[in-house]
């Protein structure tokens, strides 16, 4: 009987404190999303008073719909280029880092200013430098790099577009992979070097293993950037040359507000939000399974 | 005792605040940074002679549209704000006041009034005109022998070899922006047909092809000639960087253009003496004109409380002597009234010329809506990059009519 007493306080305890929280994050999220997701099934066109309900027609059309075909496609590769260079790139420089080198707090410094700036201004600034920047090195120069046109090559820009949003946000895996380092005893290289372990077998052996749960923020970080990829992409290339670069977010923008296809715009990010959904749980589910205890 | 009188200075103080509080205030949302000044002069000078109704001038350049969307989802539509002529007179149609009986009417050129007239009813104001197509380098015309500035194709292609002799590129280009297509093509439109609406409208209904229309293929022409005689990275290139082009010397001509580059590139250069000449489509020379028209206006809500305040204020701006300095010695623009001249400047002269002519083409670019000039841009790209072949571009530009084009 008391222990009964006792349980339905807890639950009344636990509700008291997590009511709150959950009213305020349906107030500003969950409301407001089923709200918006109304908009799927109608034409509205984000003008008119009102919108007229057009049931699946949205989601029909969006299967023969080359243009968001396209953009994930786009989406993918960039997804896939992003999350290995960044995430290996960081875990290399962190290595590096890692060996008390004089300058290793500056360079860590220098690393992670470009991810204090916003997206939009890193693309103008990489805007500037990949087109008259260039252009002038190239013509004193006359070397091949500075010569192509990395904004208007078919097979260049979505390189471009990677390596630019890689060089921002590079200080913030680095940092996250350094803490993960640190967090690794140090009696385990103690061990590996009494057992006569060399650098390579103590990387792959000892230092991925045991950062296996940075690796899984990492990764999840860098999926859930790239699949929001928009910023870098209005100011770099605005989704061209024709829609070479268009991501999924950027078409659904475009398609929302310059389309003035409000309606088709929403029913879009539904699937997308469903195709997230599904990519985070598998990608959690698989790198968690894959983690190792210290 | 003491309350009473508490209570008769409250009442007082409140008498005499209901009485100053005859101020109305119109919400203007506007969207042109570049004129901020000027419309800060405009409200000032109006307060001169209407004291009690007070301006709240909001404006924001990036992304107005979404913002002006979202504050009239909001229930929130500002008193006067900014959409586009043409086809978007039509989707704002709902929020917008019927202005027909207004005094300033009588006084918009009459080449303007069809574009701010939705169902016969006078919708919108327009807000300056622009004058669009080839700027180019007076000086460096000159010094490679070209006398006048050419009046067809072929000309145009002789004359940009006549530069490259002179070991000038010729052609400055902006395609990394999609806006600059649609300045390009409006030249074809309107010299394929003396209705645009209803040669838009035939597209739109699938009634005719780009094949049956032997001006408009001309573009393609056009294109590559533009790419032919200019810069390897036309592709990358943006508005800025084209103006960066003429402005520091490099190119002759830049294309997609009109009236509103020139400050920018004299700010470069003030020294440059620049021109305006009309896109010549094809070897007939009667088909060569400037393209000249309004494409942004003013829209008033027609839900606003301030209804009469507001058409004061309009009929102030574009009917008062004040009106007739805004535009020429204010904003240096053409302007849409009836009897002001354009403002004197290098490009406005070229402008008035071809305007004193009536060699000029409407604005043909307001008829189809920015959601499919947008995708006529990007198609358009694919053309050049060759992401797609010519038929292709052609079928996909076709569709995106029938479904974005909305006249």
């Amino acid at each position: 009987m008391a222990r009964k007493i006792m349980r339905v306080t807890r639950t009344g305890g636990f509700l008291a404190f997590v009511f709150p929280a959950f009213l305020l994050v349906c107030l500003a999220f969950y409301i407001p999303f089923l709200m918006n997701a109304y908009y799927a099934f109608t034409d509205w066109n984000g003008i008119q008073r009102a919108a007229k309900l057009n049931g699946l027609a949205n989601f029909s059309e969006l299967l023969q719909d080359t243009d968001f075909f396209n953009s994930v496609l786009f989406t993918l590769k960039f997804a896939v280029g992003y999350i290995a260079l960044s995430n290996a790139g960081a875990i290399l420089i962190a290595v590096i880092l890692n060996r008390k080198l004089r300058a290793a707090n500056a360079i860590r410094a220098a690393l992670f200013i470009p991810y204090i700036l916003s997206l939009v201004i890193v693309g103008f600034i990489w805007n500037f430098i990949l087109g008259a920047g260039f252009q002038s090195l190239g013509e004193l120069t006359h070397l091949a790099v500075f010569r192509a046109d990395w904004l208007g090559d078919l097979s260049l820009v979505p390189w471009t577009v990677i390596s630019v949003s890689v060089w921002q946000s590079l200080g913030f895996y680095v940092l996250i992979y350094h803490a993960g380092l640190q967090a690794i005893p140090q009696e385990i290289y103690e061990a590996a070097l009494l057992d006569g372990a060399g650098p390579s077998t103590k990387f792959f052996k000892i230092t991925l293993p045991m950062l296996a749960p940075s690796i899984t923020s990492g990764m999840f970080f860098s999926l859930a950037a790239s699949i929001r990829v928009y910023d870098v992409i209005v100011s770099l290339t605005r989704g061209g040359p024709g829609r070479a670069t268009s991501s999924v977010t950027f078409d659904i923008y475009t398609e929302a507000f310059s389309h003035n296809r409000y309606g088709y715009g929403t029913a879009k990010s539904l699937v997308l939000l469903v195709v997230v959904m599904a990519f985070a749980a598998v990608q959690l589910r698989f790198m968690k399974s894959r983690e190792v205890e210290a | 005792m003491k309350r009473r009188a508490i209570a008769c200075v409250i009442a007082l103080v409140l008498m005499s605040a209901t009485s100053f509080a005859q101020k109305t205030t119109i919400k203007w949302f506007a969207n042109a940074n570049e004129y901020q000044d000027y419309y800060k002069q405009l409200i000032a000078e109006f307060n001169k002679v209407e004291p009690n109704i007070a301006v709240d001038l909001e404006i924001t350049q990036d992304d107005y549209p979404s913002m002006l969307k979202i504050q009239i989802n909001a229930g929130n539509t500002p008193d006067i704000f900014n959409t586009m002529l043409g086809t978007e007179v039509k989707a704002y149609a709902e929020y917008s006041a019927d202005l027909s009986s207004q005094q300033w009417v009588n006084n918009v050129l009459p080449s303007v009034l069809p574009d701010i007239k939705y169902q016969g009813k006078v919708l919108a104001v327009p807000v300056v005109q622009n004058g669009f197509g080839i700027i180019y380098n007076k000086k460096m015309f000159a010094d490679a022998g070209i006398a006048s500035v050419p009046k067809t194709f072929k000309e145009l292609e002789a004359d940009c070899t006549k530069l490259q002799a002179k070991g000038i590129t010729p052609f400055g280009n902006g395609f990394k922006e999609w806006w600059v297509f649609k300045h390009i093509f409006m030249n074809f439109q309107a010299a394929q047909s003396p209705d645009v609406h209803a040669l838009n409208a035939a597209f739109q209904a699938g009634k005719t092809k780009f094949k049956d229309n032997a001006i408009l293929m001309g573009y393609f022409d056009m294109i590559d000639l533009f790419l032919k005689y200019g810069p390897p990275n036309s592709i990358s290139t943006d508005f800025n960087g084209e103006m960066n082009l003429l402005g520091t010397g490099k190119v002759a001509m830049i294309t997609g253009q009109g009236i509103w580059a020139e400050p920018g590139i004299n700010k470069i250069d003030p020294s440059l003496q620049l021109g305006i000449f009309g896109i010549p489509v094809n070897n007939d020379p009667s088909k060569t004109k400037l393209v000249l028209g309004a494409d942004h206006a003013w829209r008033v809500n027609k839900a606003s409380p301030n209804l009469v305040a507001v058409n004061k204020f309009l009929n102030f701006w574009y009917n008062s002597d004040f009106s007739k300095k805004y535009w020429t010695e204010l904003l240096k623009a053409t302007s849409p009234i009836r009897g002001t001249k354009a403002a004197d400047t290098s490009m406005n002269r070229d402008i008035q010329a071809y305007s004193d002519s009536g060699n000029v083409y409407p604005e043909a670019q307001i008829w189809s809506t920015d959601a499919f000039h947008q995708k006529f841009g990007e198609l358009t790209q694919d053309y050049i990059t060759k992401a797609k072949t010519k038929t292709q571009v052609i079928s996909e530009i076709e569709l995106a009519w029938a479904k974005l084009g909305g006249g």
